[in-house]
């Protein structure tokens, strides 16, 4: 997860998720209507305008991109224009639901769940896979700087990609694991139902409820318009 | 001594299985791209998965030869499959739970290789059943209909999801089976 993205006021994480799942959702369902484009721009807007603006302008580019070689491929596989304006509609309410995700910052999404009492083994678990993204990126380029040090250059022989890059990149992950294990041990973590305290406690603010309010009235307009 | 079926997760099981969910996680990144090729193509979103999560699936559950360990690891993986498609979250949960009732019934457990084997085998072709059943139930045409068009498509489409899944999971079992005498991959 990129720091840089997330949001100067976060959003309340549940409100996030919840957003995310009904962005998803009704741009998916409402893909090859024609508001569905005006939904998922109304959507973007309100996301900029409740402070993720950085992730907002973040999936511009990528959005594009996709919309630009999926819709062509639709367009090329299938000649027709509806099923190529629904391809675009399904990325860019992908693109869209994703925002939440880079703007909420895992921290503040484990606290946000820990009060709400979920499950100690969800949030733990939750909390390693979003900051071991950055984590796997860095450990894939060490794998490959050290299989230019050994001299074997080519991914593409099967024989080096599995001995040179793949045996050790699975070895530093079960490695990465055990320290993370006893990292998370010694800072009394525990996979049972033992009490824990929360010293920030995520809240609820009226800028979340609105901003909750706004989505879910743009989701039910467009499905039920 | 008689084995226990259920056993208890320790943090370094879940923190495991937690690290092996993000790693599928990511080498699945190109899934998203062919998402709107799904009602063109049958299973293509599957084809371009199931040796990733065959693989380290399987890598994960020869380390944690517990019951439950698999659907743990599909939880976390749904988890963020729930922020970008709902419908894949309640698939791979769902397949999870029967790979593991089925684990459960003919093996009693992941203590073998040819258990983990099994379920690694069955969970792709199993994400191709209940996306056809969630289809149908929820009745979008359009999912349904590619399913019918092009019938030696579809075929080929199962029939190389199944395969990347065997090798992904000999794959696994190998490199797992290599890493234990090594003794980097300890139970």
């Amino acid at each position: 997860m990129n720091v840089r993205l997330y949001a100067e006021r976060p959003l309340y994480p549940l409100f996030g998720l919840l957003s995310s799942l009904l962005i998803a959702i009704t741009g998916l369902l409402a893909a090859p209507h024609e508001n569905c484009i005006l939904f998922l721009g109304s959507v973007w807007v309100v996301f900029f305008v409740f402070g993720c603006r950085r992730a907002c302008l973040a999936v511009i580019p990528y959005a594009a991109v996709l919309c630009a070689v999926f819709s062509g491929i639709t367009y090329a596989v299938s000649r027709d224009g509806i099923s190529s304006y629904a391809a675009v509609n399904r990325i860019l309410a992908v693109s869209i639901a994703v925002i939440p995700g880079l703007a909420v910052s895992p921290v503040q999404m484990v606290r946000n769940f820990s009060m709400l009492k979920i499950p100690r083994i969800i949030t733990l678990g939750m909390m390693i896979t979003l900051n071991f993204f950055p984590l796997l990126g860095n450990e894939i380029r060490q794998v490959r700087k050290a299989m230019k040090t050994r001299g074997a250059d080519s991914m593409a022989s099967p024989r080096i990609f599995y001995r040179a890059f793949f045996i050790p990149l699975v070895v530093r992950l079960v490695n990465i694991s055990d320290t993370l294990a006893l990292s998370v041990q010694t800072r009394g973590f525990t996979s049972g139902s033992s009490a824990h305290s929360v010293y920030k406690p995520v809240r609820v603010r009226f800028t979340d409820v609105a901003f909750i309010l706004l989505i879910l009235g743009l989701c039910a307009g467009t499905v039920f318009l | 001594m008689k084995t226990q079926i259920f056993e208890s997760f320790k943090v370094t099981d879940v923190v495991f299985l937690a690290v092996i969910s993000a790693v599928t996680l990511c080498t699945s990144a190109v899934m998203p791209l062919v998402v709107s090729l799904q009602p063109v193509v049958f299973g293509i979103a599957n084809l371009v998965t199931s040796l990733q999560i065959s693989f380290f699936f399987t890598v994960g559950l020869v380390k944690v030869r517990k019951t439950g360990a698999l659907f743990i690891m599909s939880l976390f993986m749904g988890l963020f499959q729930l922020l970008m498609a709902p419908i894949m979250f309640f698939s791979t949960l769902s397949v999870s739970l029967v790979v593991e009732l089925l684990i459960l019934i003919m093996f009693r457990g992941y203590k073998k290789n040819c258990a983990v084997f099994t379920a690694m085998v069955l969970y792709n072709p199993l994400g191709l059943v209940s996306n056809v059943l969630y289809n149908l139930l929820f009745g979008r045409e359009t999912a349904l209909a590619v399913l019918t068009r092009a019938p030696v498509v579809t075929v080929c489409m199962t029939v190389a999801v199944a395969a990347l899944s065997v090798t992904g999971a000999l794959l696994g079992i190998k490199i797992s089976g290599e890493l234990e005498k090594s003794g980097v991959l300890k139970k």
